[in-house]
């Protein structure tokens, strides 16, 4: 077996929103940065839907608008791609495309997330990855210098 | 797809190198001393060798093993088999025993793939005769096996069915007329825990889990025909039913979508219950609650459900390989040598500190491996000890071991669960083609049978462990010994 050799190109950080799969041993980890939380998560979104890796993408059948509660901003981000990963394996349904969304974070059950998403029917579409969940472990919020940055593992 | 987005999107490998310390006891266990972080409890024991106690340093799963540590209750040291690799919470190949009084249940010690396992068959028809027909046999089992990412049975079973199935297991697939009894004696648990409860479990777990039920599934699952190559102890061969050419075949599957629905679910509620409780957790992946608590003990209903959908999954898959074998060789016998969990945790029986204990034994990553004399070993098996199977790669083939009386003492009755990764699927899909796998193995002689080529890439032999390694250190250390070395000549993956 060829031995692999990482990358020597850096993500582009002049980019405000994007997202990157990085390595573990078992699992993937996705790192997602946007200009603030609610950016980050969109961008969470796109590297979920890369690590789902649907092919070919059917065509988006309509907009849906994903709202999740959690205790706080780290269960906010577990649950959002939860309930991605979620209306993927019992629904079939796969989202895109996330946009306007709206962050209120408070304490209790109160922090919210409402996402609008493009809506696609996977139907017969194969989706190269089963993703379990998506793990508290080593989930980690950086904010600097305008800028919002997550990183999740999944378990796949 | 992804030329679509217009992301920024990139793999890269981020090495970490572990520094902690880690002490040699003897020739296959290692130490993580309780002295390395003020919140450990007790120590964390590593079964290994000198090159394995070097390789667990090139990820986190020691630290991950030293968190275990720090939860409450423990009632002895915390336990990496040496397949051990980095996980999430527990590390995989961990195993923790916790007091039923003081101690805690965590879904992060279980993981999403509850009851996750392997069954091993044996076929009365000599795997010479089989060979010949492989590409045949593994096209219909391909045709009859819903498998691959997502998989859904044409023909669903209803809700009802699924009820049944969470809380009688397999002996609901047996009633149904799809198994024999012999199948249950020969199942961890008869395949039904008790203390199930489908009413301890979401209605979205059991959306997620009712058209999966009888399939099985994508990633590491697979169902493998192969044959006995060799037998290291012929008097517990013989009681396993296993002799040189053997015809085999093991079936690996666990609770599919409903048991990932049931551990995301209850990792968010045992986090609020380890607040309630007060429990610091150094990873909240760790999030546990106290056994004797109502969030403790609605989650173990659960898992214990998700675990019986298990054993009902690989009885009905069992149902279909007798179908399937029948299609092609005829009049065939096929029996279950031994069906065990790998991913769960059990209320279990231990003599701990000179006095016998009951206790929650998390098994991560590892198998049960009681050893002879246990009332939990089928009785025909009782005297020589509970088979524990371990599958390797799809090259290398598996091992049937059998568990030890040293084991009761050194593990709380626990051993491996396979050759445990060493590659990420992303570097050994970048590494190697499926179609180059595929043609390697055509070459050993091993028919596969895959949904997408890409799977094949991601479980590349080169992405695991040595098997004979993991193995060598489990016989030496004597927490179970070597039975049988099955290699493979036919492997269907999802």
């Amino acid at each position: 077996m060829t031995r692999w050799s990482p990358s020597p190109e850096l993500p582009d950080e002049k980019k405000t929103k994007g997202f990157e799969l990085l390595e573990h041993t078992a699992d993937v980890r996705i790192r997602a940065w946007g200009r603030d939380l609610a950016e980050a998560c969109e961008a969470l979104g796109e590297g979920l839907l890369a690590v789902l890796d649907p092919s070919p993408m059917p065509p988006a059948t309509g907009t849906s608008r994903i709202t999740v509660t959690a205790p706080d901003e780290r269960g906010l981000i577990v649950r959002w791609l939860n309930e991605l990963i979620y209306r993927c394996a019992a629904e079939g349904k796969l989202y895109s495309g996330f946009r306007n969304t709206r962050v209120s974070l408070g304490r209790g059950e109160s922090a919210q997330m409402s996402v609008e998403a493009s809506e696609h029917d996977a139907g017969e579409i194969w989706v190269g990855c089963e993703v379990k969940g998506a793990t508290y472990h080593g989930l980690s919020i950086v904010r600097r210098e305008g800028r919002c940055e997550i990183t999740v593992i999944l378990d796949i | 797809m992804r030329s679509r987005l217009s992301w920024t999107y990139r793999m890269r490998v981020m090495k970490i190198t572990w520094q902690g310390p880690l002490e040699r006891l003897d020739e296959y266990m290692w130490r993580i001393p309780r002295s390395y972080r003020p919140d450990m409890k007790r120590d964390a024991i590593i079964f290994t060798d000198e090159q394995g106690s070097e390789q667990v340093r090139v990820d986190e799963a020691p630290e991950q093993l030293a968190n275990v540590a720090c939860l409450p209750g423990l009632v002895g040291d915390v336990l990496a088999m040496p397949d051990m690799h980095w996980g999430y919470g527990f590390p995989i190949g961990g195993v923790a025993a916790t007091s039923m009084k003081e101690g805690v249940i965590s879904p992060g010690g279980v993981g999403y793939d509850i009851n996750c396992g392997v069954r091993l068959l044996r076929a009365d028809v000599p795997a010479d005769e089989a060979e010949g027909k492989m590409a045949q046999i593994m096209d219909v089992l391909f045709e009859e096996i819903p498998a691959g990412v997502g998989s859904e049975r044409q023909r669903g079973f209803g809700l009802q069915d699924l009820r049944r199935a969470l809380t009688e297991g397999a002996r609901w697939v047996v009633e149904a007329g799809f198994g024999e009894e012999a199948d249950l004696r020969h199942t961890e648990e008869e395949g039904c825990v008790r203390g199930a409860s489908a009413e301890a479990m979401s209605k979205r777990a059991m959306k997620r889990g009712l058209p999966q039920l009888g399939t099985l599934g994508g990633g590491n699952h697979f169902i493998e025909v192969g044959r006995v190559e060799e037998v290291f102890d012929r008097a517990v061969a013989r009681a396993f039913g296993l002799e040189v050419d053997t015809l085999t075949i093991i079936l690996h599957t666990g609770s599919r979508g409903l048991g990932h629905q049931v551990c995301s679910e209850y990792i968010d509620t045992t986090l609020k219950a380890s607040r309630k409780y007060g429990i610091d957790l150094p990873d909240p992946q760790l999030a546990c609650a106290p056994l004797r608590s109502s969030e403790g003990e609605a989650y173990l209903a659960a898992m214990n459900a998700a675990a019986n959908y298990a054993w009902a999954n690989r009885q009905i898959l069992t149902h279909l390989v007798r179908k399937s074998l029948e299609r092609v060789l005829g009049d065939v016998r096929v029996e279950t040598v031994y069906d065990q969990a790998h991913n769960i945790a059990k209320i279990e029986e231990h003599l701990i500190g000179g006095r016998r204990r009951k206790v929650c034994v998390h098994r991560k990553g590892a198998t049960r491996a009681f050893g002879p004399g246990r009332p939990e070993v089928p009785a025909s098996y009782r005297s020589v000890g509970q088979p524990v199977l371990v599958p390797g790669d799809m090259a290398s083939g598996s091992f049937v071991l059998v568990g030890t009386a040293k084991a009761m003492e050194l593990s709380y009755g626990s051993a491996c669960h396979g050759a445990g990764r060493s590659v990420s699927r992303g570097a050994a899909k970048r590494s190697i083609r499926g179609s180059a796998i595929r043609q390697e193995l055509a070459e050993r002689g091993i028919v596969v049978r895959a949904s997408r080529d890409v799977t094949l890439a991601e479980e590349a032999p080169a992405a695991y462990k040595s098997l004979d390694m993991v193995v060598e250190v489990i016989h030496g250390s004597g927490l179970a010994t070597k039975v049988a070395r099955i290699t493979p000549m036919g492997v269907m993956k999802g």
